[in-house]
């Protein structure tokens, strides 16, 4: 389904029983919950890679809590050899400096990612993640388009960029969180919405006129934005339709100018159908920006295939915030601009 | 073992022996029952034996990142006071990195044994790289070790399932391509929140020497500052990575209450300042940690005088 519609890269996890025997469901080995958002055998995933190597499309598996602990680190290079030497995975998505250094030992045939949860947020820690053979970097949502532009041009040709495209926003950086999402509590924050809570002066002064009011309203408002930045991927449905969540769609024809190597779609929990709309959205913008429309064409055709005016226009769905004009930021030397689409596969097992 | 103390900001440098006679004063007061306990273990080790190294910067925000004026005045003043500095830097991007290659800058020229603690990797790199003569301290950010209060005393009681238990082992300490990696960049002290099990680790077998905060960690951060969007008008503006900041965190807290859970966890209470959310660990962990651990091969304790921002 998603390579017949036109995915150019796959990413996905896969759990064996082995892992959720050894440290429960509790414990995620890649950042997502073993059922639901996770393949389970390597059965599964070698038909996945089969079926999508003979469309010529690669993919990526999941390696990316944000540790491992010595304890772990045996069955995890074992998956990794498993991953890439059974199943045939084209590169593998990490995270935790030790594991790299701990696949970068074991000399296999395929590429090493950086997770987006390494929170890689600057040039210098590109150089220091290349120094431990990762080709391509995922950067996290929190940077701003500047600061992307910057990352990609100090970079260079010899490490790919990928940026988040759409759904599952995040109001804290996903690497420096360290909480948990396990459905006993849920993730922090959109718990935290649900949290009473109580805002303080720290100098003792008396609240002024209007002051504190302002500070009840500015908490609303931060509920409010972590709820559109992460509900709304996944549960603000109504009348059978599905609502895709926040995005960077208007900063595609950014991304390509730059030389970002790939967009990616996220939600690996989420339904097939939604990741079929997902990709298709995406795909509609991105056809639009290589027939050669213009940025302004592209962003108009953006919003308006999004269908949630009231959000996306004033910007409260969007990843990146949007004060640089794109036209006049010059494509490095040597990068060759967008040119994959990378989606989330989805475990295709009961409870998905 | 040393304790060291965090000077979050130049008044408390300038009050000094008033830190150490009374640290609960420069609590915030609504958080004072919480600090009392690390408060009256600080000031009694300080009677015995003042402490001799600080800490300033701040490791979450490269909002708060000092000039070069108000940094090299602080750095003076405290070494007026033959105190040792470490500095704390935040994940950065390449402005705050630009920001910091000018700070790095003047500390290496002054020629001093100056500790520079990263939470970024780009910083290691950069200090590495441009700067071989400052120290390299690991810091807080840099270990991953899941502590989310609203679970953790859960996963790491006595009746958990061993696999859970184990993966709260903090993180990085025990991993052998870490200690390999940390090695090759000279990085001699790795830092850590007090974790819920750190009383019954052993440190004094790891080939770097550790330092805990006390009394309090850090749960989640981000770019996406709540505070800061004060003085923005309403709107999709707010909240934005890189927002204009006017440092609000300075002067509003907020306090978070987990409820209407289950669990034996519930009213768990998180403080949020700034772009940080910030938990106490329980009084008697505390007391358990902090009675043993120098026997138990902890190298520094930080006496945090209030959350640090």
């Amino acid at each position: 389904m998603l390579l017949a519609n036109g995915a150019e890269e796959l990413y996905c996890g896969m759990v064996p029983d082995e892992w959720v025997e050894r440290y429960t469901g509790a414990v995620w080995l890649n950042r997502r919950s073993p059922v639901g958002g996770n393949l389970r055998t390597f059965a599964d995933l070698g038909r996945v890679i089969e079926q999508a190597h003979r469309a010529a499309v690669p993919v990526f598996i999941t390696l990316n809590a944000q540790t491992y602990t010595a304890g772990q680190l045996p069955l995890i290079v074992d998956l990794a050899r498993r991953y890439v030497g059974e199943a045939g995975a084209d590169a593998l998505i990490v995270s935790d400096p030790g594991l790299l250094m701990a696949l970068a030992e074991e000399n296999l045939s395929c590429a090493l990612h950086l997770s987006s949860i390494a929170a890689t947020l600057n040039s210098s820690a590109i150089q220091f993640f290349r120094s431990l053979g990762v080709r391509r970097v995922i950067l996290p949502r929190s940077l701003t388009l500047p600061e992307i532009a910057r990352i990609v041009a100090a970079a260079g040709p010899q490490m790919e960029i990928e940026t988040f495209i759409l759904n599952d926003g995040c109001i804290f950086e996903e690497g420096n969180c360290l909480t948990t999402h396990h459905h006993s509590v849920g993730a922090f924050c959109t718990n935290l919405v649900k949290m009473s809570s109580e805002t303080v002066k720290l100098s003792g002064n008396p609240w002024r006129a209007g002051e504190e009011e302002a500070a009840a309203l500015l908490l609303d408002e931060f509920r409010q934005r972590i709820g559109v930045l992460t509900n709304s991927a996944c549960s603000e449905q109504s009348a059978g339709t599905v609502l895709p969540g926040p995005c960077g769609l208007c900063a595609i024809p950014f991304f390509e100018k730059i030389g970002v190597a790939s967009l990616k779609i996220v939600g690996r929990e989420a339904s097939a159908m939604r990741k079929l709309m997902s990709l298709r959205l995406v795909r509609s913008v991105v056809a639009r920006q290589r027939a050669g429309a213009s940025v302004e064409e592209v962003q108009e055709h953006a919003q308006s295939i999004r269908l949630a005016p009231a959000r996306c226009v004033p910007g409260e769905m969007c990843y990146y915030e949007w004060e640089q004009n794109p036209a006049a930021v010059e494509r490095p030397a040597g990068n060759s601009g967008l040119v994959n689409i990378s989606e989330s596969r989805a475990a295709s097992i009961p409870g998905d | 073992m040393e304790w060291a103390v965090h000077v979050r900001n130049p008044a408390l440098a300038d009050r000094w022996d008033d830190l150490l006679a009374d640290p609960l004063r420069f609590c915030e007061p609504h958080l004072k029952e919480f600090h009392g306990p690390a408060a009256g273990f600080f000031r009694q080790a300080a009677i015995q034996s003042p402490p001799r190294r600080v800490c300033v910067g701040n490791e979450f925000c490269e909002s708060l990142l000092p000039s070069l004026d108000d940094f090299s005045d602080l750095c003076e003043k405290l070494w007026l006071r033959q105190l040792e500095i470490s500095f704390l830097t935040p994940p950065a991007t390449d402005e705050g990195l630009d920001t910091l290659r000018g700070l790095f800058a003047w500390l290496a020229r002054q020629g001093r044994p100056v500790e520079v603690v990263f939470n970024d990797w780009g910083v290691l790199q950069l200090v590495h790289t441009e700067f071989p003569d400052l120290r390299l301290v690991r810091g807080r950010l840099l270990n991953k070790t899941m502590r989310d209060p609203r679970v953790v005393p859960l996963y790491n009681a006595a009746n958990a399932p061993a696999g859970i238990r184990a993966s709260m082992q903090p993180a990085g300490l025990d991993s052998p391509f870490l200690r390999s990696l940390i090695g090759k960049y000279g990085v001699a002290t790795v830092e850590m929140d007090l974790l819920p099990n750190s009383a019954d680790m052993d440190f004094r077998e790891l080939p770097f020497a550790v330092a805990c905060y006390v009394p309090c960690g850090f749960v989640t951060s981000g770019r996406h500052c709540m505070i800061s969007s004060l003085h923005i008008e309403e709107g999709s503006q707010r909240f934005r990575p890189g927002a204009p900041c006017r440092q609000e965190c300075r002067e509003y807290s907020t306090t978070h209450t987990f409820s209407a859970s289950a669990l034996p966890t519930d009213g768990t209470r998180f403080f949020q300042r700034g772009n940080t959310f910030f938990y106490y660990p329980d009084e008697k962990a505390l007391h358990g940690f902090l009675q043993g651990a120098a026997e138990r091969g902890v190298a520094r304790l930080i006496y945090e005088p209030g959350l640090p921002m």
